[in-house]
């Protein structure tokens, strides 16, 4: 991947979410998954309550 | 598992499900057979001879079908009929019914299509599909940079398996992660 302009080996894991369309939206499962990644990438977020 | 295969329950092109008999091996007659081995060995020339048979028969139904007089039997021009029939809009004049009908005859004899049973992998492959439809399933997916939770990991193994017990594996932070007290209002994306 990536990181600052120039190509880095990272360990990545793939994450899956599958909900049922007739009751979630789209976006709010996407939303979710992303709130998940973003902890994982970062854990230090988990202790902050503003974002 | 040495025996004599004594009966085969399934033929060629049938579609075996789990737990379903393929054939029977009789164990007892493998001693039998050993002691009249010439009588075997006409055994496997007896199949080869049946086989022959089959294919001869196999090769001379294509043959049939091939030739244009029996290609284009009462059969085949039937399902024709009932496609075009049934792909007319009840609206359409009837005088442009004919051009509708011969356009397809025509694609209808360009292709040689031949029909297959669906392999085990489509069938499943077909029924989750459908399955999938019905339960209007969605999934999407991303992907996690671990680096920091690894790095984490390292820092921390050795103390929190002194004070826990337990390894600090990659599930502790999932479910931290996943922890709704912690997620607050996503704003994701």
């Amino acid at each position: 991947m990536v990181a600052d302009g120039s190509i880095v080996e990272r360990p990545i894991m793939y994450i899956a979410l599958t909900y049922d369309h007739r009751i979630i939206d789209g976006r709010e499962a996407v939303q979710f998954l992303v709130a998940v990644k973003e902890r994982l990438e970062d854990p230090a977020r988990m202790i902050l309550s503003y974002e | 598992m040495a025996g004599i295969l004594t009966d085969i329950r399934l033929s060629d092109d049938t579609t075996d499900t789990s737990g379903q008999i393929l054939a029977v091996i009789d164990e007892a007659m493998s001693a039998i057979t050993a002691t009249e081995s010439s009588s075997t060995r006409n055994r496997p020339t007896a199949i080869a001879a049946t086989l022959t048979d089959t294919s001869s028969q196999v090769l001379s139904k294509a043959e049939q079908l091939a030739t244009p007089s029996g290609g284009r039997s009462a059969a085949s021009q039937g399902p024709i009929h009932s496609i075009t029939k049934n792909g007319l809009p009840a609206s359409a004049p009837v005088e442009k019914a004919p051009i509708y009908l011969r356009t397809i005859a025509i694609d209808h004899a360009s292709r040689s299509g031949r029909r297959a049973p669906m392999s085990r992998l489509r069938a499943t492959i077909t029924e989750r599909l459908v399955q999938a439809q019905a339960t209007h399933a969605l999934t999407s997916f991303n992907e996690v940079d671990l680096s920091v939770v690894n790095e984490l990991r390292g820092r921390y193994r050795n103390e929190f398996e002194r004070k826990y017990g337990a390894k600090l594996g990659y599930m502790y932070f999932f479910i931290r992660a996943y922890d709704a007290q912690h997620l607050g209002p996503c704003r994701g994306g």
